[in-house]
């Protein structure tokens, strides 16, 4: 084998071994990661700003700071999130028309 | 011994532009003989060659190969018999480029189950002997059309074939280069070796031991040489 | 044995032969697998963050509604949510936003009578204690909180409450780092001092949290909602369950990231059509030299050996080199602009370090994204001139 390719695959052993290193080492860190914040997360209960914003159970200040921002009004953003659970269903009966019911 | 039966290529057949480049075919090449095949531009020589080679199936007909039928072999046979009988000069020289002349001498080498590093040192004679020696680590483009067509003889040669089939070896080729294989053409023919060559360079063909004419595909004189 | 090395060596000499294709494949597939694996990466941080925190988030809250938005919820109804079956706790909250120093901060008050809550257990601090019973006035802050109003253990903190008073606490103790996505913008206090600080009604708290037995873990989630059908009859009232956390977790990252993957998707799209092409163009070549090598007694399986080997450790490289880049991007720099993408953040909040997971299954996948196309574009059309005549294949490609 020459040099060259004996380098080419001596440069592919070392990147796998990276990646494949820097995957175990980030299994691991998140497999113990648990314990050492778990008596915080117990006392206080609320979801970590990971939690999707889409739920004001979230704490997502950025988006809460927008909810209020945004006058609350129907169709306004957070008009949909306080109304119902999510996910929600919204049905539009095509027949209705505002005329209906005018004589 | 090599024997084409009744060979017969026709190219896009049943389309507009078919052609029968070749037609009804049989010839004879003896071992330790160059077997020449001449005859003008366009009479079919590099079509018989290339299925005395079995580098194209024939539509019709067949070639025996001391008596065994190598046209019926499947693919993957027709590959080993190649590889481990036949050495191929082309026309066309069909160097591989970005490789050196020592590279391009043992790529044929790489299917076989052999240590590559073992034939280092014969494929340098090999091209010592054919003039080279002091160009064995040039590139191909650095090289004179005559002798890149001394590597591909050379490449033809390094897995010793028991036949060599060479289409038109001399058509780019200088002169001294033509003298240079003409005569390890002959040297081969001695050593026993089954020589089948199209050609249109009359030394070469004067070098032959049985000549085949050619015209539209067909045969149309043959002749032996007198001792 | 010999034969295979030989073939193996021929293939790692046609990817140093054909250089400007290896470099356009490879730049392609680099990038491709780059973008790919640094947004998926965040994604597996952050799900795995989530996930982690909803571990220990109560089985139920309780939130008040009023005229559909959300409101304080009536502590009255303590009582009758103990009573129904099942329930294990039920502990009150008050928490909130604060704008403190131009950022918003959380505030949280928590029960310390609530049973849930071990005193003696090892707290995420980076120094001083955490709150006990006796105290009164104190806070324990998050780093970031410590950061930007530049306290410390023992300093008094003096904020303005939402009825506009000035309040005094005490700083007992500070969030460490590793923490920080938890607690980085927290202020945690007592019960008592929340509501004041809120000036909160003394019959009204923000939610109720609610712990369901734990007996039988396999109908666990069944008994949840048997719960929260309960409860949900109070009137003005609404119950959140974890199980709509984690889906809304999911929908949230899944919309962000199928963002990136739309971009993802059209890169990919890119490279293949790129690679494809400069195996059309080199195609020739490909073609002539394929030819050639049968007529030298390469069978259709070496060939085919050569490209695969070929394509496998190009496909490789390129998807080591990608993943190596999105392991820098992201957990080297921090992942600048994707990661604020995906977190939904505006800048108000303070530093903390975005979660990144390298998980295995994503590394796997992106070495699939890399591979597997190019093995299509380059084995294949390798074996359909493989299996013509080598001097039809020569002459087509001299053509």
């Amino acid at each position: 084998m020459t040099m060259r390719n004996t380098t080419l695959l001596l440069t592919t052993g070392v990147l796998l071994a990276i990646v494949f290193g820097s995957s175990l080492l980030s299994e691991m860190s998140w497999s113990t990661k648990q314990s050492r914040s778990d008596s915080l997360r117990q006392a206080v209960g609320l979801p970590s700003i990971a939690v999707g914003n889409l739920n004001p159970m979230a704490r997502n200040p950025g988006l809460e700071m927008l909810c209020p921002g945004l006058y609350d009004s129907p169709g306004g953003y957070c008009y949909y999130f306080t109304a119902g659970t999510y996910p929600l269903n919204f049905t539009i009966n095509s027949n209705e028309t505002a005329t209906d019911g005018i004589k | 011994m090599i024997e084409a039966v009744e060979l017969t290529k026709i190219y896009n057949q049943g389309k507009k532009n078919q052609v029968e480049a070749v037609t009804n075919v049989s010839v004879t090449a003896e071992d330790g003989e160059i077997t020449a095949f001449v005859g003008p531009s366009g009479c079919g020589k590099t079509t018989l060659m290339s299925m005395i080679g079995q580098l194209l199936t024939p539509t019709k007909g067949k070639v025996l190969v001391d008596k065994e039928d190598i046209t019926a072999y499947s693919d993957g046979w027709k590959a080993i018999f190649r590889r481990k009988n036949v050495g191929f000069v082309f026309q066309h020289i069909n160097l591989l480029p970005n490789l050196n002349a020592l590279e391009n001498v043992m790529t044929p080498l790489t299917c076989h189950d052999v240590d590559l590093a073992d034939y280092k040192e014969p494929a340098l004679s090999l091209l010592g002997q054919l003039g080279l020696s002091e160009r064995a680590y040039f590139a191909v483009e650095q090289l004179s059309g005559g002798q890149q067509q001394r590597v591909a003889v050379a490449r033809a040669l390094i897995t010793e074939p028991a036949i060599i089939v060479a289409d038109e070896p001399l058509t780019f080729v200088d002169e001294a280069s033509a003298k240079t294989i003409t005569d390890f053409f002959s040297k081969l023919r001695d050593e026993g070796k089954t020589i089948v060559i199209s050609t249109h360079v009359s030394n070469l063909a004067k070098l032959a031991d049985r000549t085949y004419e050619m015209k539209d595909g067909r045969i149309v004189k043959s002749f032996e040489k007198t001792a | 044995m010999s034969r295979f090395k030989n073939l193996f060596n021929y293939a790692l000499n046609c990817i140093q032969r054909y250089r400007i294709r290896t470099a356009v494949v490879l730049i392609c597939l680099v990038v491709s697998s780059a973008v790919f694996s640094s947004v998926a990466f965040i994604e597996d941080g952050l799900t795995n963050e989530g996930e982690l925190s909803l571990k220990y988030s109560p089985d139920l809250t309780v939130q008040g509604v009023e005229s559909g938005r959300l409101t304080p919820v009536e502590l009255r109804y303590l009582g009758y949510i103990q009573e129904a079956p099942s329930v294990t706790a039920v502990v009150p909250r008050i928490w909130g936003y604060a704008n403190i120093g131009n950022t918003l901060l959380v505030v949280v008050g928590i029960d310390l009578s609530n049973p849930t809550i071990n005193f003696a257990a090892d707290y995420p601090l980076e120094s001083g204690t955490f709150l006990n019973p006796e105290s009164n006035n104190s806070v324990v802050i998050g780093r970031g909180v410590a950061s930007l109003l530049g306290v410390g253990v023992g300093d008094v903190l003096t904020i303005l409450t939402e009825s506009n008073q000035p309040r005094t606490y005490i700083v007992s103790g500070i969030f460490n780092s590793e923490s920080s996505i938890y607690s980085g913008d927290m202020i945690l206090m007592n019960l008592k001092e929340a509501r004041t600080f809120f000036n909160l009604p003394e019959d009204k708290v923000t939610d109720i949290m609610v712990y369901v037995s734990n007996i039988d873990a396999a109908q666990k989630g069944a008994l949840v909602n048997l719960v929260a059908r309960e409860i949900s009859d109070l009137p003005n009232c609404r119950v959140v369950t974890k199980n709509l956390l984690l889906q809304a977790q999911e929908a949230a990252y899944g919309d962000r990231s199928g963002f990136f993957s739309v971009v993802w998707y059209v890169i990919l799209i890119a490279v293949a059509i790129i690679a494809f092409n400069q195996t059309v163009v080199v195609g020739h070549e490909s073609k002539f030299e394929i030819g050639l090598l049968k007529a030298v007694g390469f069978s259709t399986t070496d060939i085919i050996q050569v490209r695969l080997v070929e394509s496998l450790l190009l496909g490789t490289i390129a998807g080591a080199v990608g993943l190596a880049v999105g392991i820098f991007y992201d957990s080297v720099l921090g992942a600048p602009m994707v990661a604020d993408f995906m977190m939904g953040w505006a800048t108000l909040y303070p530093n903390f370090t975005i979660p990144v997971a390298i998980s295995l299954q994503t590394v796997l996948f992106t070495f699939t994204i890399t591979i597997v196309p190019l093995l299509f574009a380059t084995v294949i059309p390798s074996w359909l001139n493989a299996t013509v005549d080598p001097d039809i294949a020569m002459r087509g490609a001299r053509a």
